[in-house]
């Protein structure tokens, strides 16, 4: 099922038994607490989508809404029912693991909110002030990250806490502290009940489009460098899947270097494409003498600085080492392809490739670089690529 | 900003002189009371905030925060028994400084008076309506629509007339383009006043924690954009490379993408598909990279071998367009023999048909290798008597229409630049595009 069904199927069954509850009960707030699980299942479709393939649910404000207007036992009910019903819904979604370890995630998550809302609440005494209420509101929100990170940490399922996820986990808390607040009030005061939620979810929704979009671009923008990246590997230039395992093997080494997100990007890009000029460049007559590597580098880099956003990677495929930053990823780039061409190419044993490396004069590879390698290799993240 | 133009001059200065004694009527008839300068400096400021910061939505609409903080400010200032807050407060949202130069400067004030009239309009129908519908949730919801439609009518009665004074448009024109702002109206105004409603009960922090997602998105949209950008500049890397192995494509990928944005403007394609499209045309020949520069420029036949071997380019398109996601729907599509027109075929996407009828008239259109550039008669007969045959019919009629549309000429004499002067006149087939002689298809 897509995921626009889904949400159609959430809203309709939403609506249908939270007015078959607000009928039943209609002095009552079982009707509010079935609109908001609903709520919560929409929450979990729509997600502020993070590098890595993480995310954030627009589940998490609508926690602070049940946490803040419902008993704890009405609010262990309507989480746990929520999060079934959005485990059955994810079935088409990755493996079945996945969906467990996301479900454990939330429940935490759901428990530290109204762990931390309810404490404070009583070590308070359930004071009414605009600015305790606004302070618990916003502490139970803030508690949501640790505890989210934690499980994935836990789960293993990638934390990330980047400049994009700060903003996404920005949104979330002060959007949920409005949602809360719309539907509870404060000491009487502002309480608009089941619409303050639905209306303050508004600005929400506007950054859910938003990070969609961006998702979406950045995809489509990454795919088409690879895409580019694959002519060389069709052309019978490289072996196939040379490109994509020598931009792993950098970005590792730039990891363990301490490379600014910035330059690391650009070295992806650049490994990506260090051969792209090749397939430019006429087919020599022998075929057993190919184009000299630095007639393919600087063919490769003079295409790749005439676009702006591929300029720093034209830098580093060019050899450019007259800023210290590029010096690094230079030697990065220069390392990691020799590597791949001596394991995957040559058929070499990994440990053989880098005694090869160390074996050449000092001035061709840098040392420290060389012990990136080592340490990458060692950790074995080369075992997914391979 | 467009300067500001000189016929306009007199119709602003009538606005601003209407606003500027709206704003001394309603100073001395509030003379007596305490003007709520707390509340109308929050808003006020916060109001020139986030006039900067709009978020572009689908279908060229846009979200402001600075409407909503508006509506939340009527309701507030409605609560205070003040008219005057409301207009100053609305004329602050017309003060969109960014891009401000000499010659736009005029700008200013006509946007101040007209956006504070609007929200006094919406003011004075709030503060008429029942207290029972604006404080029982959830009249109140209905109680944002009629302020709402007041703001919005007196903004477009406004700007429709300016249109018709400076540009001489018509008023049915213009109201087609401000539907989509109307549309979006309702549900900020909505939020609005529970916002406001908010604010009187529990102080301006609840307007800190409505912006914050706001500017958040807004943050999001830009990255969107650059992010867009870098990928249109991306694509002109293969382009270029392109260009380096064949020199005859040159331009040939823009104009292919032009052609097919053409067709799909009148075939009534939404932005999304739009995009889809033309980076679908722009890299329609991504395959050619893997063909073998001497085999793409060879000025004579080619052999069965080395047929084969620029065929090949086909496939690789196919799975190299494949890798991007939003391109995998036509892609998969992308081969010349599913792109022929094959009217049983209900399932196939209509975008490699769209892209195969633009790449033909490009290619009878431009001057290659082998011979001159073909007249735009030739051209157009050629994608007719094809039509529904090799070429989808409605694709096939609707670039021949968009074209006499646009009165452009295309074609022999009509071409911007060619890279092969001494071409013949008529020529077989290409080498570039892997076409072989009649013959030899023949033995195919």
């Amino acid at each position: 099922m897509s995921l626009s069904r889904r949400i159609a199927f959430v809203v309709i069954a939403g609506l249908v038994a939270g007015t078959i509850a607000h009928v039943a009960d209609p002095s009552g707030s079982t009707g509010a607490l079935v609109f908001l699980a609903a709520g919560l299942v929409l929450g979990e479709l729509l997600v502020l989508r993070l590098e890595n393939r993480t995310a954030v649910p627009l589940s998490y404000p609508v926690l602070l809404v049940l946490a803040s207007g419902f008993s704890t036992a009405r609010f262990a009910g309507a989480v746990a029912g929520a999060e079934l019903i959005s485990a059955v819904l994810r079935f088409n979604d990755r493996e079945s693991g996945w969906r467990v370890q996301i479900m454990i995630e939330r429940l935490a998550v759901a428990a530290g909110t109204i762990a931390v809302y309810d404490g404070l609440r009583d070590v308070t005494h359930h004071n009414e002030a605009v600015a305790t209420v606004l302070l618990t509101l916003g502490a139970a929100a803030v508690a949501q990250l640790p505890v989210d990170l934690a499980m994935r940490w836990i789960l293993r399922l990638h934390p990330t806490f980047s400049a994009r996820a700060r903003l996404a986990w920005l949104a979330i808390a002060s959007s949920g502290m409005l949602m809360a607040i719309g539907y509870r009030g404060v000491d009487g005061r502002g309480q608009v009940g089941i619409w303050g939620p639905l209306l303050f979810a508004t600005p929400l929704l506007a950054a859910w489009y938003a990070f969609e979009r961006l998702d979406t671009a950045t995809r489509a923008y990454d795919q088409t460098i690879e895409s580019l990246a694959m002519a060389p590997e069709f052309g019978g230039i490289v072996p196939p899947g040379h490109s994509k395992r020598v931009a792993t093997l950098a970005v590792a080494m730039a990891g363990v270097l301490g490379v600014s997100t910035h330059d690391t990007s650009d070295l992806e890009r650049a490994a990506l494409l260090h051969h792209l000029g090749q397939v430019t460049i006429d087919e020599p007559e022998d075929p057993s003498r190919p184009t000299p590597a630095a007639e393919v580098a600087a063919v490769t880099s003079t295409m790749l600085r005439e676009i702006k956003p591929l300029a720093g990677a034209g830098d580093i495929v060019a050899g450019d080492a007259s800023d210290p930053k590029r010096r690094v990823a230079v030697q990065i780039l220069r390392i990691a392809s020799d590597f791949d061409d001596l394991t995957a190419r040559d058929g070499n044993e990994q440990s053989f490739a880098i005694e090869t490396l160390r074996s050449a004069p000092g001035y061709v590879y840098d040392d420290k670089v060389l012990g990136a390698l080592e340490r990458v290799v060692e950790a074995g993240h080369l075992a997914a690529v391979r | 900003m467009s300067p500001f133009p000189r016929r306009l001059w007199w119709f602003a200065s009538a606005i601003c002189a209407v606003a500027a004694l709206a704003a001394g009527l309603l100073g001395f008839s509030e003379r007596h009371q305490a003007f709520p300068f707390g509340a109308a400096l929050v808003f006020g400021a916060l109001v020139v905030f986030s006039a900067h910061r709009e978020v572009a939505l689908p279908q060229g609409a846009y979200l402001s925060p600075a409407f909503m903080v508006c509506m939340a400010a009527m309701v507030v200032f409605q609560h205070d028994g003040s008219l005057l807050a409301p207009l100053l407060v609305g004329m602050l949202n017309g003060l969109l400084l960014s891009g401000l130069t000499k010659a736009t400067w005029g700008w200013i004030p006509f946007n101040a008076a007209l956006s504070g009239l609007a929200l006094l309009g919406a003011a004075l129908v709030f503060g008429a309506l029942p207290p029972v519908m604006r404080d029982t949730v959830p009249l109140a919801l209905v109680a944002a629509l009629p302020p709402a439609l007041t703001d919005f009518t007196v903004r477009a009665g406004l700007i429709l007339a300016s249109y018709r004074i400076e540009l001489g448009r018509l008023p049915r024109e213009v109201v087609r383009e401000l539907v989509p702002m109307g549309v979006q109206v309702f549900p900020f105004a909505m939020v609005g006043l529970f916002l406001g409603r908010l604010y009187l009960a529990l102080g301006p922090t609840v307007l800190v924690l409505i912006i914050v997602p706001i500017l958040i998105a807004r943050e999001m949209f830009s990255s969107y954009m650059q992010v867009k950008q870098s990928h249109d500049e991306t694509v002109q890397l293969l382009i270029r490379a392109l260009e380096q192995k064949d020199p005859y494509t040159a331009g040939h990928a823009e104009r292919v993408a032009v052609y097919a944005g053409y067709i799909g403007e009148e075939l009534d394609f939404l932005p999304a598909r739009m995009d889809r499209l033309r980076f679908g045309a722009l890299m329609h020949d991504i395959g050619k990279l893997v063909v073998p520069n001497q085999l793409l420029n060879k000025p004579g036949k080619l052999t069965e071998e080395e047929f084969a071997r620029v065929r090949i380019h086909e496939g690789v398109s196919v799975q190299m367009l494949s890798h991007i996601d939003f391109l995998r729907p036509i892609a998969l599509h992308a081969h010349s023999d599913a792109m022929k027109f094959d009217p049983d075929n209900l399932d196939h996407p209509i975008e490699p048909y769209i892209i195969m009828v633009a790449d033909a008239y490009d290619a009878m259109t431009s001057t290659r290798s082998y011979r001159k550039a073909l007249t735009q008669e030739v051209a157009f007969k050629e994608l007719r008597d094809k039509s529904g045959k090799q070429f989808h019919p409605a694709c096939a009629e609707a670039l021949i229409r968009a074209i006499e549309k646009r009165n452009e000429v295309h074609g022999k004499g009509h071409e911007e630049e060619s890279h092969f002067e001494h071409a013949p006149e008529v020529g077989l087939g290409s080498a570039g595009l892997g076409d072989l002689l009649p013959d030899e298809k023949a033995k195919q």
